[in-house]
């Protein structure tokens, strides 16, 4: 159901984005392009309201006609941006948590791995078979 | 001396491999490192260098590789050249005194003096070692392409020292084929070798080159020097090669002892782990590129937590050296590389060993046997003192492994096939102690097992599973275990955690029934609280019954009657809420009834008679009793208390006053009792970590005991907590009824005034 994971720099470029095969991909880039936009502005409102725990999970960043776009920063500013059908109506936002928290989960595995150099474009095949997962199943 | 062709093509190659700038030389610092490797003590180098110059001997690459890996033949024939034998037992005595480092060269030749850096430290040869390190694991290839005949002359001489006590050995393979070849090596060549190359790195040499000769055989991927093998081969490392094409990921005994001392050359404790950037800069030795390290360590960090243990390093070092023989890395570990995969019912002594046992393998009785074997037969009985000899440096040489950061580091072994199956057998595994964990847990813990943290793990799990299986069940048994096993138990418990971690690999991650560690523990509690109270079920009822109040005393009819009386206009008596009998627990239940209902009852009842009621209304207003009771605050025992001492206190009001605080402190008592109760509960709770490790030890019946003990305990838990809300509710209504009565006293004082 996720058509889209994207995982962003602190920097704002894009580390790793997956979409389901389509004609379109780009659309989805532009899509979560746009959605950073939405992200600095949460983390910067959020960041002035309570400025020691801060949520991760951003919710929902914006919707469009046929998808919602999700959004989640950890803690050292890495975005990830999830795109989700918006025709799943059924869809919680628990469920949308925990995806992001899986993802997370993937990533900080991924950064265990010392040939890893973040910053790097993610190329580790667990996150990716990670990602792959969340986009067929859910 | 002549070398036969293919000697002369391989040391060809490997001079071609070393002479990367097409100089047509060698520098000497390369050529150094390059001797270095073959872990010929640096005084032999040395010399064999001081040779090769003076006689100008166009030399062979294989001088040197004889002094290393080739077979006896060559040395023989360098004996010839040579003339050194005496300089044999001089080396070899220096090398018992120095162990692994190798004392400063006597004659000081510029390579001597780059091994000298190379020994003082690892890091400045690391980017060099790499190169060293690949022409040792090729034997052939490494060695020979350093010593083009222009510069082989040193290796000459060096040859030369060892070749006195060789040349009696009548080595027919060697001769020929064997100067060129990795096989020989293991066998004569090595033993002759052995006596004067490092003991520590004899050893390893052993194995790697066993390891690079059936990785040869049995896997697909070779390398070039495949061809070259020469016809003497030994056929007892030929016979084991077979095995290495079925599993080329089992890490066998001998790999795994190297890459154990790999592993303690960064980190000496084995139960510690290696942290990513060492693990890193260690790896990158490889000069694999760093996707493909990348992609190995995905695979060895089992469970995610940047750093490697001790099986995880040698899965991933496993993984490196199989890439460095053009192995395609598995998209998934594979099933042998897994932890305890390997373990199987063929390592017998896995079990038995103790937890410091992981020496057993270096133990001089041990090591030998891989390399004597062999050298014992092709070798002439007067070699056997020789042999001996060896023997005891290669103890010695055992203890030194440990400390290998003068070795280069290999990563070009190959498949695993044990040199000797005998020996094998012999041989329990040498990695147990970092291991520790007793292969009959082995197949429960294979997935579950990558601790990053070994000693926790293994500390803990080790006793568990043996005990599992044979422990009888009888709690005094437990007790003693329990305080011996408390850390390590609760140190299992802490890493439970890990396993759950999700991994890419689901293989590894699928909990294993019956394993897991969080059902454990609730277990263990409920044995505990059992233990404590010998029979589990009834002790908390005991404690419950314990601080409950006597029943009170017979109460005089009339006066309860009249303030009853009062009470019903006010309020009606409490009704006794109705109560859910706990499963198991009707016995406590109703001694608690009993007690606490008692009073109430008695209400009713004495509401019965209402004779005196009339009496008492007229009789009340003139208390004085009041003055206690209207105490805002006051508790009622006060309010008795201030009662008693006043004086005109009527007898009625006196003792509806001094029911009620009966009543009252009956109701605390009895919440005292399950206050009592619940401190109980907790206290059976606590001593849990100590308790937590006997769960391990109990068998499976044992564990579904303690989980329906468990079940139980946590029922009548909720049945006293039910019955403490029930009390604080009673306590209310007393407590209302106390106000209201206190209201009373109030609205007939002016009487009473």
């Amino acid at each position: 159901m996720a058509v889209c994971v994207a995982v962003i720099a602190k920097e704002n470029y894009p580390l790793f984005i997956k979409t389901i095969p389509t004609d379109n991909e780009l659309k989805f880039y532009y899509t979560v392009h746009t959605s950073l936009d939405v992200v600095e502005e949460k983390i910067s409102s959020v960041g002035k309201n309570t400025n020691d725990m801060r949520e991760l999970y951003l919710g929902l960043l914006y919707p469009t006609e046929d998808y919602k776009v999700y959004g989640y920063v950890t803690n050292t500013k890495v975005k990830f941006v999830i795109i989700m059908e918006s025709s799943n109506t059924n869809l919680r936002d628990n469920e949308i948590r925990s995806m992001f928290r899986k993802l997370h989960g993937a990533y900080s595995d991924m950064l265990c791995n010392p040939f890893y150099t973040p910053g790097e474009n993610i190329t580790s095949r667990s996150f990716e078979e990670v990602v792959l997962a969340m986009m067929q199943q859910d | 001396m002549d070398l036969s062709e293919k000697e002369q093509q391989v040391y060809g190659e490997l001079f071609q491999t070393c002479n990367s700038d097409g100089s047509g030389r060698i520098s000497s610092m390369k050529a150094m490192d390059f001797l270095i490797t073959s872990g010929i003590h640096q005084d032999i180098l040395s010399q064999i260098h001081e040779l090769c110059a003076q006689c100008g001997l166009p030399l062979k690459l294989e001088s040197l590789n004889s002094g290393k890996e080739m077979p006896l033949p060559q040395f023989t024939k360098s004996n010839e050249q040579g003339e050194f034998p005496i300089i044999l037992l001089q080396i070899r005595s220096n090398l018992q005194c120095a162990g692994q480092l190798p004392p400063p060269p006597k004659k000081s030749h510029t390579r001597s003096l780059s091994g000298h850096n190379r020994s003082e430290s690892l890091q400045q040869y690391s980017s060099q070692s790499m190169t060293n390190s690949r022409e040792e694991t090729s034997p052939m290839d490494s060695k020979s392409p350093q010593f083009s005949p222009k510069q082989s002359p040193p290796s000459s001489p060096a040859v030369i020292t060892v070749m006195p006590n060789l040349v009696p050995t009548p080595v027919s393979p060697g001769a020929g084929g064997g100067g060129s070849n990795v096989p020989p090596p293991q066998t004569a060549g090595h033993v002759g070798t052995g006596a004067y190359v490092n003991p520590g790195l004899t050893t390893d040499w052993l194995s790697f080159e066993d390891e690079e000769h059936h990785g040869l055989l049995g896997t697909g991927p070779k390398k070039a020097y495949e061809a070259v093998e020469p016809v003497g081969v030994d056929s007892s490392s030929m016979s084991s090669d077979p095995e290495s094409v079925d599993d080329v990921w089992t890490i066998t005994d001998e790999q795994r002892m190297y890459y154990m001392n790999q592993f303690k050359t960064m980190q000496p404790d084995l139960s510690g782990v290696i942290v990513g950037s060492v693990a890193k800069e260690f790896f990158e030795k490889s000069k694999l590129p760093l996707k493909e390290l990348s992609k190995i360590w995905q695979l060895s960090d089992l469970n995610r937590d940047g750093a490697l243990s001790v099986e995880e390093f040698c899965i991933a070092m496993h993984l490196v050296v199989l890439r460095r023989y053009d192995i395609e890395l598995p998209d998934h570990l594979p099933f042998s590389l897994m932890p305890y995969a390997t373990l199987t019912n063929d390592e017998p002594f896995a079990a038995d060993l103790a937890p410091g046992s992981t020496l057993r393998r270096l133990s001089p009785s041990d090591t030998p046997p891989a390399v004597n074997q062999p050298s014992s037969q092709s070798l002439p009985v007067s070699q056997a003192q020789w042999i001996a000899e060896f023997n005891q440096e290669s103890q010695a040489a055992a203890s030194d492994v440990l400390s290998p950061p003068m070795k280069p580091v290999n990563f070009e072994f190959q498949t695993p096939v044990a040199v000797d199956p005998d020996s094998k057998i012999i041989h329990p595994v040498p990695m147990r102690v970092a291991q520790d964990n007793p292969p009959v847990s082995g197949e429960r813990f294979d997935r579950g097992r990558a601790f990053s943290d070994p000693s926790s793990i293994e500390a803990s799990e080790l006793p568990t599973s043996p005990s599992f299986a044979g422990k009888p069940r009888s709690n005094t048994e437990f007790f003693p275990d329990n305080s011996q096993n408390d850390i390590s138990s609760t140190n299992k418990i802490s890493n439970v955690p890990l396993h759950g971690r999700p991994r890419p690999v689901s293989l590894k991650y699928k909990p294993v029934p019956g394993v897991t560690g969080p059902l454990l523990i609730p277990l263990s509690i409920t044995s505990q609280g059992f233990e404590s109270g010998d029979k589990p079920p009834f002790t908390i009822v005991d404690s419950v019954q314990g601080p409950e109040p006597p029943v009170p005393p017979p109460r005089q009819h009339q006066h309860v009657r009249r303030w009853s009386e009062e009470l019903k206009g006010l309020h009606p008596p409490p009704a006794v809420p109705p109560r859910m009998s706990p499963k198991e627990g009707p016995s406590p239940r109703k001694a608690l009834e009993g007690g606490m209902f008692a009073d109430f009852k008695a209400f009713p009842s004495h509401d019965e008679s209402n004779e005196i009621v009339s009496e008492a209304e007229s009789q009340m207003p003139n208390t004085d009793n009041a003055d206690g009771l209207v105490i805002p605050s006051a508790d009622v025992k006060k309010a008795t208390e201030t009662s008693e001492t006043a004086d005109t206190a009527t007898e009625e009001v006196f003792t509806q006053s001094t029911d009620l605080v009966k009543l009252s402190t009956n109701i605390q008592e009895r919440l005292e009792g399950a206050e009592n109760v619940e401190e109980e509960l907790d206290s059976v709770e606590q001593p849990k970590p100590q308790t937590v490790s006997f769960p391990v030890s109990y068998t499976s019946k044992d564990k579904r005991d303690l989980q329906m003990r468990l079940r139980t305990h946590r029922e009548r838990n909720s049945a006293l907590m039910r019955l403490n809300s029930e009390l604080n509710q009673e306590l209310q209504e007393v407590m209302e009824q106390r106000i209201a009565l206190e209201i009373n006293l109030e609205h007939l004082r002016p009487f009473s005034m």
